[in-house]
């Protein structure tokens, strides 16, 4: 890069360690560390940009096929396109949500047919997390009443020919397996007229 | 039953008794909803939010009951701007369209950020009520339509922190003893608009043009990992208090200045009973008056929604309607009808004609579409 081009210098330093990238206006504005008005970024526009380089490293190309919204407007805007993003951006998605409350999970009402996949999905693993914790910390007592509560909800679990389709309608997305507690791709539809 | 017809009423969600009903207005419900399917509502994006209209449209047929279907595109422009003035459509062009019950306590609305609102209302403060209406309207939309959500998540937004419950509960206060007096309020929130966290708000109540001042829209917005019952109780809390203190404010404003309060509000009465000429400003300031005197017990015998009533029919918006004067250019024209239209209605209110309050030619009727 010549040096008439250079711009912004971001330093990144963690304890004695430091990492600096020298970035041309053109890029300092695609990662959001400059602002589209290159007179007067904002100080919060810059802290925005400087998380947003740290969370989106290589992937901020990456784009949602369905409404095209990249990483980068939702690191820095916290907005998406459409319902896909949510399940193409995982990742970001939980580490903003977490920034403002930790045990980042819906705790509302949820359509009929969709609550009782959350008993499964969501609190057993809760249950089970606990579970494990409480065996380590060797607190027996915790951990049966626990387990009694593992197989209270276990007992609720239905059949395997109803996790393909919940609803039981033709188009249902689905309710994702056991491997997927978090339940992030679970964008569920049915019934579209 | 879905009517295709927007008939537009002197009566609105303003309308309804209830709890509290001498501070509280009405008690607001909102659930953003969006479709799985579609795009989320965006700055250039029309083609799916007349996608989700179609949809919402068929799903709507099959609601028991009748309902309005208010069609923002459709509607003549004076007709567009009453609804949209009193909160009953929301968005510009062929975003805005509204389901309606004949009541205006149940809305499903389309044109704003989410693809889709639904709210319910309640007269006065009661939260439970109109919570169970939003929830209705969900329970019936859920089974015909696909929302997106998540286990995890809960209800998605286009907004990150807006996912979840979805909820935005709300109250319409109407705090005339605070506004006037030193007791707390931000009294900038009139002219600024917003006051507090963006989670937490307290605002003039307007549509296209401010109503009466000391009447507020407080809402309180769910942040994502916050049930229902949490978001609600922080708008009780904030209720409670405020009616509180209202309260004893007027107590203290009825100590100390009893007489120019009672004197202040007949004069009041007696503006709105005879005045052949209002403007809009002026019609608001007497009709907070009359609103207060007969909240406080000085005016004996007025119906207290009757009264509400009257701020919405005194907007420009609603003369031209009910008088049927399209030139709404002027707004001095609007003076002669809007003078009339209060006459007239404040017969209801009082339960009785107000001696001399003769109608001349000029009292407008009833508007229809």
């Amino acid at each position: 890069m010549k040096r008439r081009d250079r711009r912004y210098t971001l330093v990144r330093m963690k304890g004695k360690a430091q990492q600096q990238r020298d970035l041309s206006p053109q890029e300092a504005r695609e990662l959001g560390v400059a602002g589209s008005r290159e007179e007067c970024p904002s100080v919060a526009y810059l802290f925005e940009g400087i998380f947003a380089w740290h969370r989106c490293g290589p992937r901020t190309t990456r784009a949602c096929p369905r409404c095209g919204t990249t990483l980068r407007d939702v690191v820095l805007h916290h907005r998406v396109g459409c319902s896909g993003c949510y399940a193409l951006f995982d990742q970001a998605i939980d580490r903003i949500l977490r920034l403002h409350r930790e045990d980042a999970s819906h705790r509302g009402r949820l359509p009929q047919r969709l609550a009782r996949y959350r008993r499964i999905f969501v609190e057993r693993e809760r249950v089970l997390n606990n579970l494990s914790l409480a065996v380590e910390r060797e607190d027996f007592e915790s951990a049966a009443l626990l387990r009694d509560q593992l197989q209270e909800l276990s007992r609720d679990t239905p059949s395997s020919c109803d996790l393909s389709d919940p609803s039981g309608v033709p188009g249902s997305s689905g309710v994702r397996g056991p491997s997927d507690p978090a339940g992030l791709s679970d964008i569920t539809g049915h019934a579209d007229s | 039953m879905l009517i295709h017809r927007a008939l537009p009423s002197r009566q609105g969600w303003f309308s309804h008794d209830g709890k509290e009903g001498d501070v509280v207005v009405a008690t607001t419900m909102e659930l953003s909803r969006n479709l799985a399917d579609l795009p989320f509502n965006g700055k250039d994006r029309d083609g799916p939010n007349l996608e989700v209209r179609r949809r919402v449209e068929e799903a709507g047929t099959a609601l028991s009951g009748d309902y309005y279907a208010i069609d923002g595109v459709r509607l003549r422009p004076e007709l567009r701007r009453f609804f949209l003035a009193r909160g009953v459509l929301a968005g510009e062009g062929d975003r805005a369209f509204s389901i309606v019950s004949p009541g205006e306590e149940e809305m499903i609305r389309l044109g704003g950020e989410d693809h889709l609102v639904l709210q319910g209302t309640s007269g006065g403060w009661n939260p439970g009520a109109a919570q169970e209406k939003a929830s209705r309207l969900d329970r019936f939309l859920e089974e015909r339509l696909s929302f997106a959500v998540s286990l995890r998540l809960g209800y998605l937004s286009p907004r990150l922190h807006r996912a979840g419950t979805g909820l935005t509960a709300g109250a319409v206060l109407f705090l005339p003893a605070l506004h006037q007096g030193a007791q707390g309020l931000p009294r900038r929130a009139k002219e600024g608009g917003l006051q507090g966290s963006p989670r937490v708000m307290i605002r003039a109540l307007s549509g296209e043009e401010d109503l009466h001042p000391s009447l507020y829209r407080l809402t309180c917005r769910a942040s994502f990992g916050e049930s229902e019952e949490e978001t609600t109780a922080e708008l009780a809390a904030l209720v409670e208090r405020l009616v509180y203190y209202e309260r004893k404010a007027r107590d203290l404003l009825l100590r100390d200045h009893r007489q120019e309060l009672e004197d202040a509000v007949h004069r009041a009465l007696g503006v709105l009973a005879f005045a052949r000429v209002l403007s809009r400003r002026e019609a608001m300031e007497q009709i907070g008056l009359v609103r207060l005197g007969a909240v406080c017990g000085l005016i004996e015998g007025v119906v207290l929604r009757e009264v509400t009533n009257l701020f919405f029919a005194a907007c420009d918006s609603s003369v031209v309607v009910f008088s049927e004067k399209k030139n709404e250019n002027n707004r001095e024209s609007l003076d002669v009808p809007r003078a009339g239209l209060i006459r007239e209605m404040l017969k209801a209110a009082v339960g009785q004609d107000v001696p001399g309050a003769r109608e001349d030619e000029s009292a407008p009727r009833g508007g229809t579409e």
